[in-house]
């Protein structure tokens, strides 16, 4: 069964490959081309074979969780995925030909993407994955020093 | 006393020497005040830094820029930049160099200390001219072929732009800010305002086109304005050019003028100093030990002496230099005092040494150093250094060192390529007097052919064009008396074009050589046609000859594989591919049998490489992927296609030829360059520069369907990839619908220009404006005017103006066999082409009366027929009956095989040969108008038909205007090759019926 750092490693991933396919963002198709591959591929196989058998798993916890504010984030986690998901099927397997649909699909496939991924790290809390990084560079001392105090 | 007096005057005599020493320092080695640097105030190809003691050259199609020892003529580095380095400028403080790369269209930045390259600033439209502006630390670059300055800084930002006249070229900044442009081809200067933000164009100098009753008196129309050089004393501005004068068949004595035009900068009433141009036979008149003019060619680049009473012109062609004194000239405040008045004027400065012959090939730039001369020479890609002699008016100039500096350490140009590029521009007789290439020196092909071949070309054959015919009906704006029009025997052509044209291998008889025969040349003048032929086939020329097709991205021909078929983009763009593939935009090649049938007529005529003028428009694939003939995979077959209503085109396809056929989805939408030179396909493709997809080329159909999902996912790469600005231009549409005959230059059609002619040609007026794609790629032509919605891609967003690729048009009748709405819509938009009118006119006699019909083209935004127009047969049918119902006129009735009689009343134009005889069929020797009866957008024609005999009032006529698409003599012919082809039908397109009264 996949951990939670795991999960949310890979959300952190399919996240930020498709951050750099945002033609807002100055990426060179040198660039986006392969990250585009990786995107669909990888978010794929990532989503099926970490993410979802983790939420299927962990989904339990949405009545039994504490605090309530995690069963919230929780819940609109498993929303904005939701809508994520469904968003990236249908921009892979329609296309984003233009259609007001399709424009839509784009729209929510991108900007829920910030959006997931800040209730991501209020839910996941102390247990984030990227607390390694927010102590360093709070206290600037080493998480060796940091569990021994 | 004495001593006292001895004393002051030694010390004022020493004060004065020290003055004297102090002002020849800051003068500076090239003469120039170096007390502030300001930068390359004149665009050139050979500069001096400020203290003259290096100098950089621009090497031209080495593709380098070389720093050099003004004192030895050491290269002390060399950059490889790659493309065609025209002119280069340093900045002020001597740190940043800027070069234009003409080829590549890129403006190179070096830094000039560490000589590395800074940035490569793209500038589409053929960067030309640079100058560096100090006062507002900027480069000026001048858009050869997009018709613009543009200011950018030393970080390659291009902070200005102002849209300036065709062919701004050369440059030159005066001190006061006044920035004077040359415009090559239309002979007049610019003058900018480039201290005003943004800078505007205050003023134009239209230097003086002349004309003289003496065909070989000095005339014509200023070309070629390549550079301007200003005076010292910023009075004045000299420009060395050509005159182009065609008002007459091609002499050499008579068609091209070296002239060096000269202006007056006085700020405010700048104009051109016709008095003073300098010419042949007046201000140009030194003569050779016989006392014969010297004849010079292709003047280049100007350069005044330090004081300004000398000026020095390279001449490209001749490679000499001619040497003007300005000392002696009368001022304009002679005038009065001069009591002469024969001798008032002399015309300005004269030249008073010609020397004969710089070392080397190619003579172009040239720098003043002092007493030193360098001269850079193109060909060669050597300096050769010459010293002026002194200031004096007896000074001459003489040669010191041939060979003073090599510019690069290795020619990256073919040594073929390099010798037919001095067989191309050179007009020295004396480089081989066994062989010359011109008439005692008097032009090159550079002297028309501007950088080879190019956009220019157009204004060739439109500058010949001006002129009053000095026959009837003649065509030919270029070379005439050619055996295959180049494309077969090009050695044999070449040779008759130096003779014809230019006066060389023993043409011009007062040189005494004997005539060379075109069809027997010897081994060695072969050697060097070919040569020749190695630089006119170079790949910024014509690589496919007779066609003006090109391929960019580093081939000089595509692999089938490279293309893509049209079924693929069919996937998504169902609706477009299904309409292109019915059309004659497709179907104009291997399965077109007219066209096929005049493709063999005229590879038979003038032989197989003559193909390639014809498959550079209809099978531009096959030409571009190296295939010799439009025919299907086996030669000499010919593709029975779908002319039998019904047969699937997909299928058919794909049973003939795996590349297709016409112009399809990937080359029309891999055009890359536009080239607008008067037609013959004079664009370029490019399929290798392209954002491509993963798994795009696969060969795994399940990665392919993958790089499709990728291709939707994400679209905006895939679509600007296939997409330029251009592609809604009228000229891309003219760079096909525009031909003209090679070599000879007859314009065998002209869509284009026809309607940039028309008031339907307004860019300034939206609402009126109509283009071609506004009528031939409408989808619904009875809406032409209204946006019609759609989708172009299935599923897609919904347009508000989608265009058809039916593209709409005359040729009806083979559309018909494959789709007949298309044709529908082909046969709807003649009709709404014309309308008739008819009215009885009479001279007040019975005998004196005709019917008078009226058509009017009233929807076309051409001339009616056009393109293919000697083959389209539109002409009237009239029937008058009087009030008894007898038939007393007749005309346009189909005999009884079925053809247009001759008396019929055609819209068309004759062709004829160069010796007045119809041309039929081969239109491609094309020489004379014999007559042309179509009607122009937005006019008409009338056409009187004798009304004779008894008649009785009122009378009934029936007129109506008739068309079919190919002649039936023709079709039937083409019968013989396609049995299943149909024969088009004749299509009535307008009809009017009208009672007339007795008049």
């Amino acid at each position: 069964m996949p951990s939670v750092g795991q999960v949310e490693l890979s959300l952190y991933a399919i996240a930020l490959s498709g951050l750099l396919l945002w033609e807002g963002l100055p990426v060179s198709w040198r660039v986006a081309a392969p990250m585009l591959v990786a995107h669909i591929v990888g978010g794929t196989v990532l989503t099926v074979l970490v993410v979802a058998p983790f939420w299927w798993q962990h989904r339990v916890r949405l009545r039994t969780a504490a605090p309530s504010t995690r069963r919230a984030t929780g819940r609109w986690i498993e929303i904005v995925l939701a809508l994520l998901v469904a968003s990236g099927f249908y921009l892979f397997f329609a296309g984003n030909d233009g259609a007001s649909d399709a424009a839509l699909a784009h729209a929510l496939h991108l900007w829920l993407t910030l959006p997931l991924l800040a209730i991501l790290v209020l839910h996941v809390a102390r247990a984030s994955a990227l607390r390694v990084f927010w102590y360093r560079a709070r206290r600037r001392r080493p998480l060796s020093r940091l569990r021994s105090s | 006393m004495g001593l006292r007096a001895g004393l002051v005057l030694s010390l004022l005599l020493a004060s004065l020497a020290v003055a004297v020493v102090r002002a020849g320092e800051s003068l500076g080695a090239n003469g120039a005040v170096a007390a502030e640097k300001v930068g390359t105030r004149e665009s050139a190809s050979l500069i001096l830094t400020g203290d003259g003691s290096t100098f950089y050259s621009a090497n031209f199609d080495a593709g380098s820029v070389s720093r050099l020892s003004a004192d030895t003529g050491e290269r002390l580095g060399e950059l490889r930049l790659g493309g065609d380095l025209r002119r280069l400028a340093l900045s002020a403080d001597e740190r940043t160099l800027a070069v234009s790369d003409y080829r590549s269209e890129q403006l190179l930045l070096v830094d000039a200390v560490s000589f590395r390259l800074l940035e490569r600033v793209a500038v589409r439209g053929r960067p030309f001219g640079v100058v560096y502006d100090s006062e507002r630390a900027l480069f000026w670059v001048t858009l050869f072929e997009a018709a613009e300055l543009v200011g950018i800084d030393r970080t390659g930002e291009v902070l200005e732009r102002l849209p300036l006249p065709d062919t701004p070229r050369g440059l030159a900044l005066a001190r006061d800010g006044r920035l004077f442009v040359t415009h090559s081809m239309l002979g007049e200067v610019s003058i900018v305002d480039v201290r005003a933000t943004p800078p505007v164009r205050v003023r134009s100098i239209a230097l003086a086109a002349t004309r003289d009753a003496d065909a070989f008196a000095s005339q014509g129309l200023p070309r070629l304005l390549d550079d301007i050089a200003i005076s010292p004393d910023q009075s004045e501005a000299w420009l060395p050019h050509v005159l182009w004068s065609f008002g007459h068949p091609f002499q050499f004595r008579s068609t091209i003028f070296p002239a060096v035009s000269v202006l007056s900068l006085e700020p405010g009433a700048e104009r051109e100093r016709v008095d003073r141009r300098k010419q042949l036979f007046r201000q140009i008149d030194l003569s050779d030990g016989a006392s014969k003019t010297r004849i010079i060619s292709n003047p280049h680049d100007l350069a005044f002496s330090p004081s300004g009473d000398k000026a020095y012109v390279t001449l490209a062609a001749s490679e000499d230099l001619v040497v003007f004194d300005l000392s002696r000239r009368a001022r304009d405040s002679d005038r009065r005092r001069s009591r002469r008045r024969g001798k008032r004027s002399q015309g300005g400065a004269q030249a008073i040494q010609i020397v004969r012959h710089l070392p080397g090939d190619l003579p172009k730039g040239l720098v003043i150093r002092n007493q030193e001369i360098l001269v850079q020479q193109a060909g060669t890609l050597d300096i050769a250094k010459l010293t002026r002699g002194g200031e004096g008016p007896f000074a001459r100039v003489e040669l010191v060192e041939a060979r003073f500096a090599r510019l690069v350490s290795g020619d990256p140009v073919d040594p073929r390529e390099r010798r037919g590029q001095r067989v191309f521009f050179s007009a020295n007789v004396d480089d081989d007097p066994t062989f010359p290439l011109a008439g005692d020196f008097w032009m090159s092909c550079g002297s028309c052919h501007l950088d080879g071949f190019n956009f220019t070309n157009r204004y060739l054959i439109g500058d010949a064009q001006r002129y009053p015919k000095h026959e009837p009906g003649a065509a030919v704006t270029g070379h005439s008396g050619l055996s295959t029009l180049v494309a077969q025997d090009f050695v044999g052509d070449y040779i008759r074009m130096i003779q014809d044209t230019q006066g060389g291998l023993g043409a011009d008889e007062r040189m005494g050589l004997e005539r060379v025969d075109p069809e027997a040349p010897p081994a060695r003048l072969v050697a060097s046609m070919q040569d020749l032929h190695a630089y006119v086939t170079a790949s910024e020329n014509l690589p496919f000859l007779s066609t003006w097709l090109r391929v960019e991205g580093g081939e000089s021909k595509l692999d089938d594989s490279a293309w893509t078929t049209a079924s693929q983009c069919q996937d998504c763009h169902s609706a477009i591919y299904s309409q292109w593939s019915s059309s004659n935009h497709h179907r104009m090649g291997s399965s077109h049998p007219y066209y096929l049938a005049l493709e063999d007529l005229a590879a038979q005529d003038e032989g197989e490489a003559f193909r390639a003028w014809c498959m550079g428009c209809h099978n531009p694939r096959h030409l571009a992927s190296g295939r010799a003939s439009s025919h299907a995979l086996r030669p000499g077959a010919a593709a029975r296609e779908p002319f039998v209503a019904g047969l699937n085109p997909a299928a058919s396809a794909a049973a003939t030829d795996p590349l297709g056929e016409g112009t399809d989805c990937l080359f029309c939408h891999r055009v890359s360059r536009l080239e607008h030179a008067g037609g013959n396909a004079s664009l370029s493709v490019n399929l290798s520069d392209r954002e491509r997809y993963p798994f795009e080329a696969s060969s795994s159909a399940i990665l392919r369907w993958f790089s499709e999902r990728l291709i939707a996912s994400r679209p905006s790469v895939h679509a600007d990839s296939y997409w330029k600005p251009f592609y809604s231009d009228p000229r891309y549409c003219g760079s096909c619908h525009s031909e003209f005959s090679p070599g000879a230059g007859a314009v065998i059609s002209d869509t284009y220009a026809e309607w940039a002619a028309s008031s339907y040609n307004r860019p300034d007026s939206p609402a009126e404006n109509r283009t071609c794609l506004d009528c031939h790629m409408h989808a619904d032509v009875q809406k032409i005017g209204s946006a019609v919605e759609g989708r172009a891609t299935d599923g897609g967003r919904w347009k508000s103006n989608v265009r058809t690729h039916r593209f709409t048009g005359a040729s009806i009748d083979l559309v018909a066999a494959r789709d007949s709405a298309a044709a529908d819509q082909g046969l709807a938009l003649l009709r709404s082409a014309a309308e008739l009118g008819a009215s009885l006119v009479s001279d007040g006699t019975d005998e004196g009366r005709s019917l008078r019909v009226r058509v009017r083209n009233v929807g076309a935004g051409h001339h009616l027929p056009t393109g293919v127009a000697d083959l389209r047969q539109f002409w009237l049918y009239v029937r008058v009956r009087d009030a008894r119902g007898r038939v007393v006129l007749e005309s346009g009735a189909l005999d009884d095989r079925g053809r247009v009689p001759n008396s019929a009343r055609m819209f068309n134009k004759v062709l004829g040969d160069a010796d007045g005889r119809p041309v039929g069929l081969r239109f491609w020797r094309y020489a004379t108008l014999l007559s042309d009866t179509r009607i122009p957008a937005g006019e008409f024609r009338d056409e009187e038909f004798r009304l004779g005999g008894p008649m009785e009032f009122p009378l009934m006529a029936l007129v109506e205007l008739r068309f079919r698409s190919f002649p039936r003599a023709l079709s039937e012919q083409v019968k013989k090759s396609f049995p299943d082809l149909q024969l088009p039908p004749v299509h009535s397109l307008v009809r009017l019926e009208r009672s007339l009264e007795r008049p």
